[in-house]
């Protein structure tokens, strides 16, 4: 009898098990539009401001082509997977998403979106309702990436990717990719941005997505289409425009104040020791910059000091590399005053990066180092007195930045070529 | 549901009941008479004659034996299609008929056996019974004259093939014999393998029309304590007219009548048999069935295969590992692609998502309904391989795997990755080495399916949760079927997801090999010659 209740006993509570699952269903995936990128703008109709919801859905339907076709020759035509931007008005994003069902057949999937780009005139207005949709919503990843755009997102997302099927998986990647590989843009997910945006001392920082025309020609996307009779239009500019990202928008609270150019975001991302890999390039011997650098295994230190009623910032910024290029005639690695030369120009170039971002950010008020965050940690009874003038005394802290870096490769070969 | 069992049970119970012949039993009044011969050969020859009836096929020839005055009549009983009839010629008749002068005491059968008759096995019988199993079972019947004990001549010829290779359990490194139909010739194999005095074969017989004989072996001072006496008293229980096969006897004999999977090993090599007899496990060898029993089973048996020990440690390692990962497959590949298809389209990565976005429009069916069709034609399918010559077998599994799958999917009638993941599941649960378990596996994939398909991924993980406790509960002959992996013990790992080198496996299991637990000398790892001409160093601990 009491086995009999045991095994009773446990099969209901492995029963129970089914029915104290969160919140799933069931969703054939014909029944979804899956997206992968949302912009955010503000648009005026009607003397109303709306908000402007771009979303750029994968669009399986086109890719088949003759739907029948498929024993043929699947695997190729798998490839075109495009994307396919719809827009969508509301009074919130909320409504706005609500809203898509008006127009669209099939319900709106979210958990695929890796990349918020927010517009201009939304960057401007205040971000902060962007976030907050982004992190409440239970689909959206947030490790999502957040951009912002030049103009409006709509036009961004519009964009032609040249070597991913969609927009969003591109720009994703090549934020992603240089992190390591220039560290010349930031990458921000939307967990991230909460964080700057919710710490106090510390400012939002994103990276910016510029999209252009393309000058080249020749590239599977940038070439036009061919003409009726088969012949390339040759001569033609291409009329797709292609994204890049360039830099970073630094705010203030949840609005946009300004960019910072490559360089300048550089020397933020060696301040915030987030610099992972990257090329500096200085003038070794002769007047033009004609050395390469590839520094990496960056560490930043950040000091408080205070002395006087005055707060100072000391940044040691040590970091080891390799040299990867060098003009003819200039640097032989193995001479040990010629390595110290160029450690010492190197180091000077990052303080002069790191120097330029700072006079930047200071002039706009925006702290996206987290500096006041840093004091907060290290001099909390110092941070509540001056917490409320912090926007006030930000641009008038002194920051001293040292950086150290050693050369220890130097590629397959060591001396630079002397040419006859 | 409980009662029915219990009505189905006593239905069972009557459907076999001890047949009441109309032989008397040994006691009974009159029984010696009637059932034993009598001294008057003409007598004895009628009652057999009686006893089998209408047998067209059995043979009486009447002999005189001796020279002159002093003949004997003898007769010679035996059923025609059985007898091997050289031996019979050779070793009983032309040994009767050279007989030159009898014993002046008389002709006894001892006289016959020391004497005349040439053929090793002989034995005496008296009742009619037993005579006439014997001649049944193909041996000659000699009586003689004035006396109450008949002779009998095993002369069988042996029906059937020789040995063979198996059919199901195919290794490419190892020994490539397999039983057959003929016990003997099992019995053979396995002594073959076994040449010791402590294996054990003793005799059990079931059916009362068919008289199975089964042969139960093990080896004494090894074989788990109580299990001889449990698989005798099991299967002497079973009262049924007859049987044909071992895999009736199995169900019969198991433990958890009702469980989805095979309580008790069966294989068709005599390699395995022998070494899961040197762990302590005993068989059944069943006459006209080609597959031997091993109790008791485990799972972990079931999903290795005899070749594992041929094969170098590292290599056999790796393929167990690969096995467990497509025992995973088989068991679980359309309920997992089911349940995120359908519930959890955010598990996929974005590219993958999109090539099933493509492919999966224009299909009509929800992804269950694609994944029935699909499985449910590749059971068809399967079958219908089975049942075919082996020259169409070849042909309809093209014809299966190709131009269905590459149809169904231009059709729009299934996705290019369903058809992939089903595919990948059959020749996943091929990979298993035991038809029984592979079995099992193919009819548990349909219930998951139905899970997956109504709760997700939650669905799975309770569905394999009740397995998990199913395969927990399950004993046979009072070995855990999941041991060693529950109860552990952890020393038998060595022999479970991975293979240990032969020279590290010191100990049997420690379940089965109790009672012998070493199974060998504990320094035998292969060592270089140390240098210098040294005599080879053995480690001692």
């Amino acid at each position: 009898m009491i086995t009999l209740l045991r095994k009773i006993f446990f099969s209901l509570l492995v029963i129970i098990l089914l029915f104290t699952s969160g919140c799933w269903n069931r969703r054939e995936m014909d029944t979804l539009t899956v997206n992968s990128a949302l912009g955010f703008d503000l648009i005026e109709t009607n003397g109303e401001t709306k908000i402007l919801l771009s979303v750029l859905t994968i669009k399986p339907s086109q890719a088949i082509g003759g739907a029948g076709d498929m024993a043929g020759g699947g695997a190729g035509q798998q490839q075109s997977v495009t994307g396919q931007v719809i827009s969508i008005t509301g009074d919130t994003v909320e409504d706005a998403v609500r809203n898509w069902n008006q127009c669209s057949s099939r319900q709106l999937f979210m958990a695929h979106t890796v990349l918020f780009v927010i517009g201009e005139s939304v960057a401007k207005e205040g971000i902060g309702w962007v976030i907050d949709f982004g992190t409440r919503n239970r689909d959206i990843p947030e490790r999502a990436l957040v951009v912002v755009c030049e103009g409006t997102a709509r036009d961004a997302l519009q964009a032609q990717p040249e070597f991913e099927p969609l927009l969003s998986t591109e720009v994703y990647n090549i934020l992603n990719q240089n992190r390591y590989f220039t560290s010349k843009s930031k990458a921000t997910d939307i967990i991230e941005t909460m964080y700057d945006l919710l710490t106090p001392g510390r400012d939002v920082s994103l990276a910016f997505l510029k999209t252009f025309v393309p000058p080249e020609k020749g590239s599977s996307v940038r070439q036009t289409p061919q003409t009726i009779d088969g012949k390339d239009s040759e001569g033609e500019q291409p009329d797709h425009k292609v994204p890049t990202v360039a830099g970073a928008v630094v705010f203030r609270g949840e609005k946009a104040v300004g960019r910072l150019n490559e360089a300048e975001t550089q020397g933020m991302l060696f301040i915030m020791g987030e610099a992972q890999g990257g090329i500096i390039s200085v003038a070794f011997d002769s007047t033009g910059k004609n050395t390469s650098f590839l520094f990496r295994d960056v560490n930043t230190k950040v000091k408080t000091v205070i002395e006087k009623n005055e707060i100072t910032y000391q940044v040691e910024i040590k970091g080891t590399g390799e040299l990867i290029g060098a003009a003819p005639g200039t640097i032989d690695i193995t001479n040990r005053s010629d390595i110290q030369k160029m450690e010492h120009m190197i180091n000077k170039e990052v303080v002069y990066r790191c120097r330029k971002a700072v006079n930047k950010a200071q002039e706009l008020g925006s702290d996206p180092f987290g500096f006041g965050d840093k004091l907060h940690r290290t001099h909390p009874g110092v941070w509540k007195e001056i917490e409320d003038r912090w926007e006030d005394i930000f641009p008038h802290i002194r920051v001293s930045i040292t950086a150290e870096f050693s050369v220890e490769h130097s590629g397959l070969i060591d001396k630079s070529l002397h040419i006859r | 549901m409980i009662s029915f069992f219990r009505w189905l049970g006593k239905f069972l119970k009557h459907m076999t009941a001890e047949p009441t012949g109309a032989l008397l039993k040994p006691g009974d009044p009159g029984y010696q008479e009637v059932h034993t011969l009598s001294s008057n050969l003409d007598k004895n020859i009628k009652i057999i004659t009686e006893i089998f009836g209408l047998c067209d096929d059995l043979m009486v020839r009447g002999l005189k034996i001796g020279r002159g005055k002093k003949q004997v009549r003898v007769a010679v009983i035996y059923l025609d299609p059985l007898i091997n009839h050289t031996r019979l010629q050779q070793g009983l008749m032309h040994c009767l008929q050279t007989i030159d002068h009898l014993p002046s005491m008389g002709v006894t059968t001892e006289w016959l056996i020391n004497n005349a008759l040439s053929d090793g096995r002989v034995i005496e019988k008296k009742s009619f019974v037993e005579i006439t199993d014997e001649i049944n079972r193909g041996a000659a019947c000699l009586l003689i004259e004035g006396l109450d004990q008949a002779l009998l001549i095993r002369l069988a010829e042996k029906i059937g093939r020789a040995v063979e290779g198996p059919v199901t359990e195919n290794v490419s490194k190892g020994a490539l014999d397999a039983f057959n139909e003929d016990v003997r010739t099992n019995i053979a194999l396995l002594r073959k393998r076994l040449h010791t005095t402590r294996l054990a074969v003793e005799n059990l017989q079931i059916g009362e029309l068919t008289k199975t004989e089964v042969k139960l072996v093990y080896l004494k001072g090894y074989v788990i304590e109580g299990l001889v006496d449990e698989i005798k008293s099991r299967v002497r229980r079973i009262r049924i007219d007859g049987i044909v096969d071992s895999g009736q006897v199995e169900e019969l004999i198991q433990d958890s009548a009702f469980s989805l999977f095979s309580l008790l090993d069966s294989t068709e090599r005599p390699d395995k048999l022998a070494a899961n007899l040197l762990e302590g496990k005993a068989g059944l060898l069943f006459d006209n069935t080609p597959i031997a029993i091993i109790i008791p089973g485990t799972l972990i048996n079931q999903i290795q295969s005899p070749e594992d020990y041929y094969q170098r440690y590292w290599f056999s390692s790796w393929i167990r590992v690969l096995r467990w990962l497509a025992l995973l497959t088989a068991l679980l590949g359309p309920s997992l692609w089911i349940a995120i298809i359908t519930f959890h389209q955010e598990l996929l990565p974005t590219e993958l998502l999109m090539t099933i976005l493509v492919t999966r429009e224009g299909v009509p069916f929800p992804g269950l309904v694609e994944a029935l069709i699909m499985e449910l034609s590749l059971e068809v399918l399967r079958e219908a391989g089975l049942r075919l010559p082996q020259t169409f077998g070849q042909t309809i599994s093209i014809v299966g795997a190709v131009v269905l799958g590459q149809a169904a999917v231009s059709a729009g009638l299934a996705s290019p990755g369903m058809v992939i993941v089903v595919a990948l599941t059959a020749i996943a649960s091929f990979v298993i080495p035991t038809q029984p378990l592979s079995n099992t596996i193919r009819i548990l994939r349909f219930p998951f399916m139905l899970l997956a398909a109504s709760f997700g991924l939650i669905g799975i993980i309770v569905g394999f949760s009740i397995l998990t406790y199913h395969l927990c509960s399950l004993r046979s002959y009072g070995i855990p079927f999941l041991s060693p992996l529950a109860p552990l013990s952890f020393g038998d790992l060595k022999d479970t997801f991975i293979r240990a080198p032969i020279w590290k496996m010191l100990f049997r299991p420690r379940l089965t090999g109790y009672r012998e637990p070493q199974r060998q000398n504990p320094d035998q790892r292969p060592h270089p010659p140390s240098r210098k001409g040294k005599k080879f160093i053995r480690r001692r601990k």
